[in-house]
């Protein structure tokens, strides 16, 4: 996988390029806009991290520019600039995602995998928590290597939860991600999917937040 | 004093004035104008009566004449009514009478009311002479043999009459016209004025949040500079207000990158398998750099909202539903203090608000409240409502605040006593100017029924 990263700041863009490595990626820094756009005519990246305050040419122009010439490679912005119109502005200039500085290092990674998940389509890797192991392909639970079974409405609950740990999901959010399953949801049935859930992979596994909604909480180190 | 008072001051001095002279100066002229008239007419009678004296005295009885004249004499008494015409004369006879005298000056003929010796001891010509206690007017004339003298005399009550009359006709109508002049300048200056006054109300509705250019119509040259003069000095009072805060933006947006890179690199430090060794402090580093940064978004929120630099985007909005938002953000902060926070769910609370001040408001109340709540501690988040109002509560069991420093927390950077963790001391600064924005109250309490901080923002409805 090989990311172009374009951070005029030495500090920070040596610290982000050690820890892409890190986690797998062939990475390319340059540190400003011109050098960037001669580095997307003559490699083919997978991903692009863009810093947006650059010398000579600005990340939104870049952006802009590589958009216009019909280049579709997934962007994550990484910007000093936080709140709600800066980050319109750079999702509406072509940005596939968005992270304000400073960030931390595993939420880069967590957003850089959802993008090429995004883009690629592929939903085939599988999510491990603990004992517990969901099969995106196949529909499957598996607990301690057994088959749990559980209805598509139960799957799609657990999924968005493992796909957010850490991050709490609201009753809401949880609902949507059942209609996308095709599915009329009753007022309380986050609640019985929940229960089932509990039911059968154990209580500690979903934690209710009163007022608020469930979360599967982060392991450490995961 | 007023612009107008002053004019109108002015103006009635001027009107005074210019009339006191325009009347005294006609007095005079009529004066002038009625001796001549009056000296003429008397100069003409006495040589009238000279030359009748001249052509026929001496083939005349003088005696039977002066008789006759005697005879014939007004019937009245010069005290009695004051009416101008009377049956057989008019009363002002008595103001006027004759003399004459031969060439030895002895009276020879006399008007009735003249007295037997002469009036006037001038030999020829005017004088003013003073005859039963009143001014006189006399003439004296000679005929050109020297045989006859005649002196005729008119009393000064018939011109000063006539003068005070004059005058009394000039004067009344300016004394009525003077009260109508002023308060037709009063008028007139009220009207004159009114652009000054469109010019103040303009300037008055502006504050220091909306510094725009006066919008006033049909603006008088006079005033004219003066705008010109107070939108040059507010385009440069907006300049400076938003250099000051375009400069705490870019302060806290350039610490953004180097905190950053630092905390980049303490978390490539941790991932190494030599970090055990240095675990605390880089735990300790780590804290210490998401303390900064949350300063600085802080700082940035602050500036953000603070008085002026921000235009509410208004919209009926629910408070749960955005505190239920708010809140699942805080859920990994308050669990890492194992603290319990909650949100009622059974008020819909529906405000007019804007939606990202308002999430922030929440944020750092539902943010302070864990902040300064022990471990293990509970945060609720409720709501409640009144006919007129409807209000967000964020209740914890932490150590709360002393009655007497309620006020102090809303101040900047002013920080809970003893508390030597993470706060920054703006979170309640920017609630504070969220809550002004939307015109809500905050009111702070003590939980009825355990220690702590209640906070209740009181939304107007």
């Amino acid at each position: 996988m090989r990311i172009l990263l374009v951070e005029d700041d030495a500090l920070l863009g040596e610290g982000v390029e050690i820890g892409l490595r890190k986690a797998g990626y062939a990475v390319d820094w340059v540190r400003n806009g011109e050098v960037a756009e001669t580095a997307l005519l003559s490699e083919d990246y997978d991903l692009m991290v863009l810093d947006l305050g650059l010398p000579k040419k600005s990340g939104i122009e870049v952006l802009k520019d590589m958009r216009a010439s019909g280049n579709k490679l997934p962007v994550l912005i990484l910007t000093a600039m936080a709140g709600v119109e800066h980050r319109v502005a750079g999702l509406d200039a072509g940005a596939d995602d968005y992270l304000t500085k400073p960030f931390d290092l595993s939420e880069l990674y967590a957003r850089l995998r959802a993008l090429v998940r995004r883009n690629t389509g592929r939903t085939d890797t599988k999510i491990e928590y603990g004992n517990i192991q969901l099969d995106p392909a196949a529909y499957e639970v598996m607990q301690d290597g057994e088959k749990v079974e559980v209805s598509r409405r139960e799957y799609a609950v657990l999924y968005s939860l493992l796909e957010n740990t850490g991050r709490v999901m609201s009753r809401e959010m949880l609902e949507q991600t059942m209609y996308g399953w095709g599915e009329e949801v009753g007022s309380n049935a986050v609640e019985v999917y929940v229960h089932h859930l509990r039911k059968k992979l154990g209580n500690d596994l979903i934690r209710t937040i009163r007022g608020i909604g469930y979360m599967i909480e982060k392991k450490q180190n995961s | 004093m007023s612009l107008k008072n002053r004019l109108l001051r002015i103006l009635m001095a001027l009107l005074i004035v210019s009339g006191s002279i325009t009347i005294w100066s006609s007095y005079f002229d009529t004066e002038e104008e009625v001796r001549e008239l009056f000296d003429a007419e008397l100069a003409r009678s006495a040589r009238l009566l000279l030359s009748l004296s001249q052509a026929g005295f001496d083939k005349l009885n003088l005696a039977k004449l002066q008789a006759v004249l005697q005879e014939n004499k007004l019937t009245y008494d010069e005290k009695d009514v004051y009416q101008d015409e009377l049956p057989d004369g008019h009363w002002y006879e008595h103001k006027l009478l004759f003399q004459i005298f031969d060439a030895r000056q002895n009276l020879i003929l006399r008007s009735d009311n003249a007295p037997l010796e002469a009036i006037s001891e001038k030999l020829n010509g005017y004088e003013d002479v003073i005859w039963k206690n009143s001014e006189w007017r006399s003439f004296a004339v000679w005929n050109r043999m020297m045989e006859y003298k005649v002196v005729v005399a008119e009393s000064y009550e018939v011109r000063s009459e006539l003068i005070d009359n004059i005058m009394i006709r000039l004067l009344v109508p300016y004394l009525i016209l003077v009260p109508v002049l002023l308060f037709l300048l009063w008028w007139a200056i009220e009207q004159g004025l009114k652009p000054l006054k469109s010019v103040t109300d303009e300037v008055s509705k502006l504050d220091e949040r909306h510094l725009t250019a006066l919008n006033v119509d049909q603006v008088p040259e006079e005033i004219q500079p003066l705008i010109n003069a107070l939108d040059k000095l507010f385009e440069k009072l907006r300049f400076s207000f938003d250099k000051e805060r375009r400069f705490s933006a870019d302060a806290a947006h350039e610490l953004r990158t180097p905190l950053a890179a630092l905390r980049t690199h303490v978390q490539l430090m941790r991932s190494d398998s030599e970090a055990d060794k240095f675990k605390n402090s880089l735990d300790k580093i780590m804290q210490a750099v998401d303390r900064a940064s949350h300063v600085v978004d802080q700082l940035m929120n602050l500036v953000k909202y603070d008085e002026g630099s921000m235009v509410p985007n208004l919209v009926m909005l629910n408070l749960k539903d955005l505190s239920v938002l708010v809140a699942a953000d805080l859920v990994p902060f308050a669990l890492e203090k194992n603290i319990e926070l909650s949100v009622a769910e059974d008020i819909a609370a529906n405000v007019y608000g804007d939606e990202s001040a308002l999430g922030m408001l929440i944020r750092n109340l539902i943010d302070n409240a864990i902040r300064y709540t022990q471990n293990g501690g509970k945060v609720d988040v409720y709501f409640s409502k009144t006919e007129t109002s409807v209000s967000l509560h964020v209740s914890d069991n932490g150590p709360g605040v002393e009655n007497e420093n309620y006020d102090k927390v809303f101040e900047r950077f002013h920080r809970g006593e003893g508390h030597v963790l993470s706060g920054c001391g703006i979170g309640l600064a920017i609630v504070d100017e969220i809550a002004r924005l939307h015109m809500a109250n905050i009111k702070l309490t003590k939980p009825e029924e355990h220690s702590g901080l209640h906070v209740e923002v009181v939304f107007d409805i």
